[in-house]
């Protein structure tokens, strides 16, 4: 029984991410402080945090909580945990800097110093930190939870449990604030005042304690229903806990106003209200490192290959069952791989690094192995260089995939992906570069939209060794590596924008100066520069219209498929067009129109991105995740049956949800940005990604087609 | 850090489905000299998905933990409120559901879990089994217990609701602080 009660850890997901960052937040920031005060941030600061979140972890993952709705008293020494342990330690690692210096420097230059740096929010911390909020605070707290409502409700909910949790730490590293004054807080009171401050908050625990200990019957319901389990008494549980609350809080608040009353009357200590040491004021700032990260992918190029070659054998394998496999989709690799398991991890390889898929792409794979034996010799039109071409593809692919529900149909998808190869090998072998990729593809449109808010890119090490390169390689390539296909030029290369990752730049160089390191969308989304090969925002109304096409279409192509629509779309065939023109077309074109005339306004529409790209994730994610195990069913056939396990489908909804906030919130910080940089009025644009979000939250709250599978 | 930034969505994604405590007991009957405790999560049960966690005691209140389990449950004869599966028109759970209670799966090492759906509303009858795995004596207890309406969407999913309410909030924050900020000297 000891064993098993030792055993019995939970996995709290979603705590443990929020302690980790929370870990890794604080020793980013720590190592960067630490260059330049390495007294004020030494390594027993990081200890000190450190182990503080591990106490968090104990108290909440523990063995004491899960025996929490059991007894009292094992709730109540995760408490104390929470509220007397850990947040001293916690604040004993002096975290105000470290947090903020650890978090990125766009959030925390852009985001969060101007708020810092406001003077009446610097009045409202001030006066919030004062000893008596955080005194209110955390006596207010434990009064209200032990209210035995309050108390039972948390037990019977997972959330509310949670939030009770939460606001006890949060109270009390809000009450200990003043005591610890971690660096660099400043005093409110003379330090003599904390003495009665702990005096007074240990009277008010002790009165919830002794009523708890002195208490003639269980106050709370869940702990009378378990009276008797495993030989517990459910009062004397309920003593043992006001003891233990009683004897451990005050154990704290003692030997705190001990040490405080220590430091008050020692003399040395009188003469530095903060607790440093003198010397540190001497040290001399070090001198600041980069810490970027990046990646020289030379060795990518035979592995490129591989992975292509690769993508091109599956390709070939999806066509065979497409023309010679069973009709009916879930059953046919063409109706699952394309459809539900490419798109999924595309979007999520989008999100996670950047656009892998037209890194891996089977069809220039194709085309580069045709021009081994013909090489294009014309050069694409001059009046076809834009975007307006695979625009109107992309409307017949979207319009297409609903009318003739290409995801239910193999012989269909079969024929696209073939007639996908022949147009890439007969385009891109008539005309130089990559005219196909860059303007037909409606795929790499896709790509090349989305990627915009991933968080690589490929781009030059150093700009001064640009200036004195004479050979341009990366763009001219060179006898043994051709060049940028895409006509990029790496030093004026500004974000994704139609660049398929293929990292022939990089193969090129003869200065090792391009890699893949780590983008700024605010960069491109936001200040709007002129691009290599693209230009800028405002005079490319093809790009705007194409980045307002796959936004409506994400939502188009979403609500074609919930429970009500369906049924709606059914009732009579002009719906289905209505839903299709007006999603498709007339919306963005009532953006785009609006806009004619009126160029500043074009860069608005790159606002739009993150929450056309968080639904197109969320959408794929789900078919993804609802038909991860497909193909073995195809592979198998009929006998073979997959339903997703429960816990895929309970975490469906939340994943949507918390993707579509994501999405929002980055397009609403975009949108005010790039208005207060071109002047155009943001309140039209936020109220427009706000009613895309809700219509996205009304879409994941239906019922929805499980494409892919034989649900 | 967009990794990070990735894994945190995600864990959040999953926490819906992570738990750790039983529950609040529904149910205390004993078989012979073997006590069965019914924890069930959430309380008061809704329609959707629930948790039932069994606690096996003996005649001197030590946990059995070498017990094979089983739950069944079986739906109201007057159902009242169904339950819409939002997202997916998955295969709605059977009216009489066999499930197999595994032991510590829920990070309770004494409690033997299930995890199921509650596809409607009203009076459930409930039917716990256990055998020692051989041909010894096993037992069971039987008991009805009450689940309510589905939660609406909202009450659901609340904390997803406030994400964008704070990032609107900070956002708003920013906005102010940014138009005090006195202009460069």
């Amino acid at each position: 029984m000891d064993e098993a009660i030792m055993l019995s850890w939970s996995l709290r997901p979603e705590a443990l991410a929020a302690l980790l960052i929370t870990g890794l937040l604080y020793l980013r920031g720590w190592v960067i402080l630490r260059r330049v005060h390495p007294a004020r941030f030494g390594l027993a600061q990081a200890g000190w945090f450190c182990t503080g979140l591990v106490t968090v972890w104990l108290a909440i993952a523990s063995p004491l909580d899960a025996f929490a709705s059991l007894s009292l008293s094992s709730h109540m020494m995760q408490h104390l945990l929470l509220t007397m342990v850990a947040p001293i330690m916690l604040l004993s690692g002096r975290p105000w800097l470290p947090l903020l210096r650890g978090l990125p420097r766009k959030v925390a230059r852009e985001g969060v110093a101007p708020i810092l740096a406001w003077p009446a929010f610097q009045r409202f911390s001030h006066r919030l930190s004062s000893p008596v909020c955080g005194w209110i605070a955390f006596v207010g707290v434990t009064f209200t939870w032990h209210i035995p409502a309050f108390y039972d409700a948390a037990l019977g909910n997972q959330r509310l449990h949670e939030l009770e949790h939460a606001s006890f730490l949060l109270g009390a590293l809000w009450f200990w604030w003043p005591i610890v004054q971690p660096w660099p807080a400043r005093a409110h009171w003379p330090r003599w005042a904390m003495i009665p401050y702990l005096l007074l908050a240990s009277l008010a625990n002790s009165a919830v304690a002794a009523m708890l200990a002195f208490g003639e019957r269980p106050f709370y319901a869940t702990y009378r229903a378990a009276d008797g389990v495993l030989g517990m008494n459910a009062l004397e549980d309920q003593v043992a806990a006001g003891a233990l609350m009683w004897v451990g809080s005050s154990l704290f608040f003692f030997t705190s106003a001990a040490v405080v009353a220590w430091q008050f009357l020692a003399p040395q200590n009188l003469r530095r209200p903060s607790g440093e040491p003198a010397r540190l004021r001497q040290k001399k700032p070090a001198v600041r490192q980069s810490t970027r990260w990046e990646w020289n992918g030379r060795w990518m190029g035979p592995t490129r290959r591989l992975a292509q070659l690769l993508m091109f054998a599956l390709a070939a394998w999806i066509v065979w069952d497409g023309f010679t496999g069973p009709e009916q989709a879930p059953l046919n690799l063409a109706g699952i791989l394309p459809w539900t398991h490419w798109r999924g991890f595309a979007v999520l390889a989008l999100l996670i690094a950047g656009n892998l898929f037209c890194m891996t792409c089977p069809f220039t794979f194709a085309r580069d192995l045709t021009r081994k034996f013909w090489q294009p010799k014309w050069t694409w039109p001059a009046w076809l260089r834009t975007k307006w071409l695979a625009l109107g593809l992309v409307v017949i692919y979207l319009v297409s995939y609903e009318l003739f529900a290409l995801w239910n149909w193999p012989l269909a998808t079969a024929w696209i992906i073939v007639g996908y190869f022949v147009a890439i090998i007969v385009i891109d072998g008539l005309f130089k570069g990559a005219s196909f990729c860059k303007f037909i593809c409606p795929i790499g449109q896709f790509h090349f939209t989305q990627s915009m808010v991933s968080p690589l890119e490929v781009q030059v090490r150093k700009t001064s060794t640009c200036v004195t390169c004479t050979t341009q390689d990366c763009l001219k390539g060179n006898a043994q590596q051709r060049g940028c296909e895409l006509e990029l030029f790496l030093p004026a290369k500004r974000g994704n924008q139609d660049c398929t990752f293929c990292l022939d730049c990089v193969q090129a160089c003869p200065h090792d100066n391009a890699v893949v390191a780590p983008a700024d969308p605010s960069r491109v989304l936001v200040q709007d520069p002129p691009r290599s090969s693209v230009g800028r925002w405002q005079d490319r109304l093809d790009w705007v219209a194409l980045v307002a096409l796959f936004v409506f279409g994400a939502f188009v192509n979403a609500i074609a498929m919930v429970g009500p629509m369906v049924a709606w779309l059914e009732g009579a065939p002009w719906r289905e067009w209505t839903l299709l023109l007006g999603g498709l077309l007339v919306a963005p074109a009532l953006i785009i129109g609006g806009l004619r005339g009126f160029g500043a306004a074009r860069p608005m529409v790159a606002g739009l991105i993150p929450i056309g790209f968080a639904m197109w994730l969320a959408h794929f994610t789900f078919h993804l995740l609802t038909a991860w195990g497909t193909p073995a069913v195809a592979l198998a056939g009929e006998q073979a049956a997959w339903q997703p396990p429960g816990w895929i489908v309970d975490s469906l909804i939340p994943m949507e949800l918390t993707l579509l906030a994501g999405g929002v919130m980055m397009s609403w910080w975009f949108l005010w940005r790039i208005g207060g940089r071109t002047g155009v009025s943001r309140w039209p644009w936020l109220l427009l990604t706000a009613l895309l979000y809700l219509l996205g939250v009304w879409i994941f709250l239906q019922p929805m087609e499980m494409r892919g599978t034989l649900l | 850090m967009k990794l990070l930034h990735l894994t945190l969505l995600l864990l959040l994604a999953l926490s819906d489905w992570a738990h750790a405590d039983g529950g609040v007991v529904l149910l205390r009957a004993s078989d012979g000299e073997i006590t069965a405790t019914l924890f069930a999560s959430p309380s008061p049960l809704r329609a959707g998905p629930a948790d039932f966690s069994v606690l096996l005691t003996d005649a001197e209140d030590q946990p059995l933990l070498d017990r094979e389990v089983a739950v069944r449950l079986r739906e109201p004869a007057e159902p009242g409120e169904s339950l819409v599966p939002a997202c997916c028109r998955i295969e709605a759970p059977p009216s009489d559901q066999r499930l197999t209670a595994q032991l510590g799966v829920g990070g309770n090492g004494l409690l033997y879990e299930a995890r199921t759906r509650l596809p409607k509303s009203g009076e459930w009858s409930l039917e716990i089994r256990w055998t020692d795995g051989g041909d010894g004596p096993g037992g069971q207890v039987a008991g009805v217990f009450e689940v309510g309406g589905p939660s609406p969407p909202l009450a659901a999913y609340w904390p997803w609701f406030l994400l964008p309410v704070g990032g609107a909030g900070f956002l708003a924050l920013n906005a102010a602080a940014r138009a005090h900020r006195k202009p460069a000297a």
